[in-house]
């Protein structure tokens, strides 16, 4: 990044060649224990699972990479995350495990910091080899602090935990929960962290795991935070470092939507988390361009308590496909016509298949693909495989390195369908050979059909 | 005191939760409802040979392994015996399936939501005018030990679809029930010598086409888009379906959702404020019913005195 000085005019043309954030989730493995915390925010994305997960034990972490190093292909940061991962005396020993592994050049942790403020403690982190700290950080004072945290005197051990880190010249990235409490002081929270010459500030708008009737009421409206949020953004940059944020709809962001990434590494942690994982949706998100990968639009808790914002949002429209060569309308209303889909689907899958070199009745790792089904209403194909009355389904849904995938292809997400833990190694075996015909064919341009 | 004096001090208080220290266990608590049913009679379940079709008769393929788990219709039977008539609608259901075959017919079970009662609704679909079983005339017979059917055809019509409604008046009573005919995009209602026009309704993909639902939805004389909220009559687990339909009535307007989960289900029934017993039913029997979509539809109406939509009628929807 520039420095201040060069950045006092962020005129459009100079904000367009600022770099984005860091892109750390694409290189990194999350692994997750310690389900416990030492303070109670308001917001927190795991509060159903505290001292309910087990967490990854370090024999699982081992046993994890070990028996799959695919897993720990292009990785080069091993996370650590829970709960608050420094209650574990444990940690020390997970941080110099990671350090073994080939290709690891960092250790991170999620922390609240507080743990931090004994220095000692601190040091003895970094000589296990955890060498960037990723910091929880959601209010400018000790007062809203106090109310976010449900902790009286939280703000004070985190300011300690960040000075520590910062004197130690370790990697320091803040992450703030943008809430219905913080979203008018996103811009102080950036002043008071700057002077701790962060490696990055991510603003996170609040993501509802776990909140699936937004009984909480934690959502400010994008509309209210909008003008916070990019005069926050605007503060790091002039204070010389680049921001990320998280689950914001990318058209209001403006000439800043470079610095919105959604994208999360893969974690080793229990499937049971990911079934309280929120749903995103945009109302516009069949005509936007940048549905999907790029923008996650808002998520079902923010809808039903703000509504769908359709008339703040501003899709990127893509090109109506259906309109005809002599540019009419194609109608597709009618319920008569409505039968026609049928036919049609089944055609875009046989030519999906060709493209990517499987058919059905076709063998692969001693299955035979017998079934193959456009998702409903989502992209997703899903492929459905037989041997002697076993069924086995894999899943293929577009790229996308934010949700969990057992392999992905330059195009696709790979996943498959829970099975018997006995059949489990078939099923990796049969999505292995699938996705390396896939692969062969693929060129990073592939789409779901439908 | 100075801010490390304080975090050293909030240490003490904070952390130090050891690994050796054994971990709370916390009970758990299921939030599952066990499993339960009004109606006495047997649950019907998937064989390997059945077929699952959305409200308009289209087949679709299930969400998950089917066999063995519950029929749709288990949840027709089950609104039968929470009004009372689980008989009547038995004998109903039964005489339609005998006469033209399984998988054939789509049923709707209706919440009015001013006067709180169920009712029911029998669909017939032919597209393509191909089943000579299918007729207004056949199904009156079909029908006439159990529900009198009131309708006709003033004259051959070129229908893909009709509808037979009855209430537990009609199935008890044996008041005649009007016939709903539906031609192209529009319905007209025919009861005794009265043929009406009743019902214009277009189809659209749920993204894909949001303009136009968008436009169609705000052209209505029942919404207001300064009054209302959008996410109430199109709430995300409903779009998140396969087709919307937009309907115009001659009293209200309504919305068509196509092919939604088990789960939106749950959600749809409680919402729209549906007897505890079938949201319960649902909710219960979630594990049994999760292999199958649902379509589901919402009439509402603004009144003079306040202008605020309402949902006057809901239905759901499934095939035997």
């Amino acid at each position: 990044m520039a420095a201040s000085s060069e950045l006092a005019a962020l005129t459009p043309a100079v904000i367009a060649g600022l770099p984005p954030g860091p892109a750390w989730t694409r290189e990194s493995l999350m692994v997750t224990f310690a389900f416990r915390c030492n303070i109670a925010c308001t917001f927190c994305m795991v509060e159903d699972v505290l001292t309910v997960l087990p967490g990854t034990s370090l024999e699982q972490f081992r046993e994890a990479v070990e028996s799959q190093p695919a897993r720990l292909a292009g990785v080069k940061r091993i996370i650590f995350s829970g709960g608050e991962v420094t209650l574990s005396k444990q940690l020390p020993a997970y941080a110099e495990y990671a350090r073994s592994l080939p290709g690891i050049e960092h250790v991170r942790i999620q922390t609240n910091a507080i743990r931090l403020a004994k220095r000692d403690y601190l040091r003895s982190l970094i000589a296990a080899g955890i060498d960037e700290y990723f910091v929880s950080f959601h209010a400018p004072d000790a007062e809203l602090y106090a109310r976010i945290a449900q902790r009286d005197r939280a703000f004070a051990g985190i300011m300690a935990g960040i000075e520590n880190i910062a004197a130690e010249g370790a990697g320091l990235t803040t992450n703030t929960a943008i809430v219905a409490d913080n979203h008018q002081r996103l811009g102080e929270i950036v002043d008071r962290i700057a002077p701790f010459a962060p490696q990055s500030m991510e603003f996170w708008n609040y993501w509802p795991r776990a909140d699936e009737s937004a009984d909480r009421q934690m959502s400010a409206r994008v509309g209210e935070v909008r003008p916070h949020l990019i005069d926050a953004i605007e503060r790091a940059i002039r204070a010389g470092f680049a921001p990320v944020v998280k689950w914001f709809p990318r058209c209001l962001l403006g000439p800043y939507a470079q610095f919105l990434d959604d994208s999360q590494p893969p974690a080793l942690i229990a499937d049971e988390y990911w079934a309280r994982e929120p749903a995103y949706s945009c109302l516009y998100e069949g005509v936007c361009a940048d549905a999907g990968s790029a923008c996650s639009g808002l998520s079902h808790p923010y809808i039903y308590q703000h509504g769908w914002e359709e008339r703040l949002l501003r899709p990127r429209r893509v090109e109506d496909r259906r309109e005809g060569q002599n540019g009419t309308r194609v109608e597709t209303r009618s319920l008569i016509k409505d039968g026609a889909d049928k036919k049609s689907h089944a055609a875009v899958i046989a030519d999906w298949l060709a493209q990517h070199g499987l058919e059905i009745g076709s063998r692969y790792a001693g299955f035979t693909l017998t079934e193959v089904r456009l998702g409903r209403g989502v992209a997703m194909l899903s492929l459905v495989f037989e041997r002697d009355g076993l069924g086995l389904e894999l899943r293929l849904h577009p790229r996308d390195e934010r949700r969990p995938a057992y392999l992905r292809t330059p195009s696709y997400n790979l996943t498959y369908l829970k099975v018997e833990p006995a059949i489990e190694p078939e099923a990796q075996r049969l999505g292995e050979a699938v996705a390396r015909i896939i692969e062969g064919k693929d060129d990073g341009r592939g789409a779901i059909p439908g | 005191m100075t801010r490390r004096a304080i975090a050293e001090t909030l240490l003490d208080e904070l952390v130090d939760i050891e690994d050796t220290r054994a971990r709370t266990t916390l009970p758990i608590v299921s939030n599952e409802a066990s499993p339960s049913k009004l109606a006495n009679a047997e649950l019907e379940r998937c064989g390997a040979d059945d077929r699952f079709h959305d409200y308009v008769l289209l087949e679709y393929q299930p969400v998950a392994s089917p066999v063995a788990k519950l029929r749709s219709l288990n949840l027709l039977v089950e609104s039968f015996a929470l009004a009372g008539v689980e008989r009547e609608g038995l004998a109903v259901m039964h005489a339609v399936r005998d006469a033209l075959g399984p998988f054939r017919t789509v049923w709707g079970i209706k919440w009015h939501h001013a006067r709180r009662e169920l009712g029911w609704e029998l669909y017939f679909y032919d597209y393509q005018r191909e089943h000579a079983d299918l007729s207004i005339a056949n199904l009156g017979k079909i029908l006439a030990p159990h529900v009198t059917v009131g309708g006709r055809e003033p004259r051959p019509l070129p229908w893909h679809m009709f509808s037979i409604e009855f209430d537990r008046a009609q199935l008890c009573e044996g008041k005649p029930s009007a016939v709903d005919i539906y031609v192209d995009m529009r319905s007209y209602k025919s009861l005794g010598h009265e043929f009406v026009f009743e019902n214009v309704y277009t189809f659209h993909h749920a993204y894909a086409e949001i303009d136009e639902i968008l436009h169609r939805i705000r052209a209505c004389t029942h919404f207001d888009p300064e009054l209302d909220r959008l996410h109430r009559l199109v709430p995300p687990h409903l779009l998140n379906c396969r087709k919307v339909c937009v309907a115009n009535k001659r009293s209200a307007d309504a919305l068509y959702f196509s092919r939604v989960t088990t789960r939106a289900l749950q959600r749809f029934l409680v919402e729209q404020r549906w007897p505890a017993e079938l949201a319960g039913y649902v909710e219960g029997w979630s594990d049994q019913l999760n292999h199958l979509l649902w379509d589901v539809g919402i009439d509402y109406r603004s009144d003079f005195d306040n202008t605020e939509v309402k949902p006057i009628k809901t239905g759901i929807y499934g095939s035997f």
